[in-house]
């Protein structure tokens, strides 16, 4: 209940937010119902249907109470319990210095997407990186291919159920933990030790004494944390029994003043 | 001469110095290992430290050298990917033997604080024989030059002679 209140002052405070409503009204008055509009500390656009998704972005390129000249970046985000991957587009208008972000919804067994090489040129290699790490396949591509793993990589890493291969090229992806070997050292002389009748050595044990006036942090955050706890059930606490004694006499009295005697607790 | 095994004769016309063939040629060779520039992530700039002014490994006669045909050590400084992996391979095989290996830095030698990502190999020496692993993330000047005399040491200790046709690594 409070995280809810306290996002929607998140949101109200947003300096971005209006500029996003205004975009959105202007999206809503072209294209209606059909796209989703969703509201938040910024402001985005979710389209979900392929032509519709190719008009959205003529719209905001070309026209003149859009002008987003500047594709800042294109990603990816992959929901594979809802069953969609997002290719999020973050768009940026330099003549009218405002900013929103597009997000296009395919589902996740064909996120076959159209690509927006034509509108913004600089799409290219963004998409190629969406490629890679997603699996995104963007249609009228010019040139997709890997961008940063190598070519015969197998799998997209950044998918949720991605697991590592094996092996690469006969480089082995796994390496074993030092601390077993350790133990096994450990364990080998305390058994050679016991063989040759020997008592474990002593433990090492620090000679320095500290200070008089030294307090484990540890120790001290501990005590913090339990009476800001035991603070906050003695306040806990007065207000249940502030609620009981208003449910008793609903004439009782102002809250100004039980407001002093919870301060004085 | 450094090592006790060798010792000196006053004579007449001057010093002569009487030592192992052997200790002759690993002293010139530790007196001028040529390093591969090979600066991969953060760890490159200690490198270059270590060979800038202060600490100064350039008075060990080591010199950085930018082509692998031309050095004796190669310092794996930084986060290793599959990627470079496959280049390092190839570097490591065009330097000429004997040659010497140095994994810098935790990502190097194991991955480090990359070792859970899917594009960092877990570890140099996956790919090539490592001879001094330098711990540190990154490891300061102070400790690759440790291990750069760490080298040295492990020079000094190789035989050459009767060996000629079959030398170098597996002493």
């Amino acid at each position: 209940m409070a995280k809810a209140s306290k996002q929607e002052e998140a949101r109200e405070k947003s300096p971005t937010r209006p500029v996003g409503q205004k975009i959105h009204e202007a999206i809503a008055a072209k294209f209606g119902e059909a796209v989703e509009l969703v509201d938040a500390i910024d402001p985005f656009t979710v389209v979900k249907d392929v032509v519709l998704f190719s008009e959205v972005m003529k719209f905001l390129r070309h026209d003149p109470s859009m002008q987003f000249d500047f594709l800042r970046s294109v990603t990816g985000v992959d929901w594979p319990e809802d069953g969609y991957i997002d290719s999020v587009y973050h768009l940026y208008s330099y003549p009218l210095e405002h900013a929103h972000v597009v997000k296009y919804r395919c589902p996740r067994a064909a996120p076959e997407v159209p690509s927006v090489e034509g509108l913004w040129p600089t799409a290219n290699w963004f998409e190629r990186e969406t490629f890679d790490l997603l699996g995104i396949i963007y249609l009228n591509h010019s040139d997709l291919r890997r961008i940063m793993l190598p070519d015969d990589w197998t799998g997209h890493p950044l998918r949720k159920d991605y697991t590592e291969e094996q092996d690469y090229r006969g480089i082995g992806t796994t390496r074993a933990s030092p601390l077993a070997a350790f133990k096994q050292m450990d364990e080998t002389r305390a058994k050679a030790r016991e063989e040759r009748g020997e008592d474990a050595p002593a433990p090492i044990v620090s000679n320095i004494e500290p200070p008089a006036d030294w307090v484990d942090p540890k120790e001290k955050r501990k005590a913090e944390a339990a009476a800001k706890a035991k603070a906050a059930a003695a306040a806990k606490a007065a207000e249940a029994a502030k609620a009981a004694e208003a449910a008793k006499a609903p004439e009782a009295a102002p809250p100004a003043a039980t407001d002093g005697e919870g301060e004085n607790e | 001469m450094t090592s006790d095994a060798n010792s000196m004769i006053a004579g007449d016309e001057g010093m002569v110095l009487v030592s192992k063939l052997d200790n002759l040629i690993n002293w010139n060779r530790k007196s001028s290992i040529w390093y591969l520039l090979f600066g991969l992530a953060c760890c490159g700039i200690e490198l270059m430290q270590t060979g800038g002014p202060r600490s100064d490994i350039d008075r060990f006669g080591a010199v950085p050298r930018a082509t692998p045909r031309q050095a004796d050590l190669m310092i794996v400084a930084g986060t290793l990917t599959y990627k470079m992996a496959l280049r390092t391979k190839l570097l490591y095989d065009q330097m000429p033997d004997p040659k010497y290996v140095i994994s810098m830095g935790a990502c190097a030698t194991c991955g480090g604080l990359f070792q859970l990502a899917y594009s960092v190999c877990k570890g140099v020496d996956k790919i090539v024989p490592v001879d001094i692993y330098v711990p540190g993330c990154p490891p300061r000047p102070e400790a690759l030059t440790e291990g750069f005399m760490r080298i040295q040491d492990k020079m000094m200790r190789e035989r050459w002679v009767g060996k000629l046709g079959n030398p170098a690594r597996a002493v």
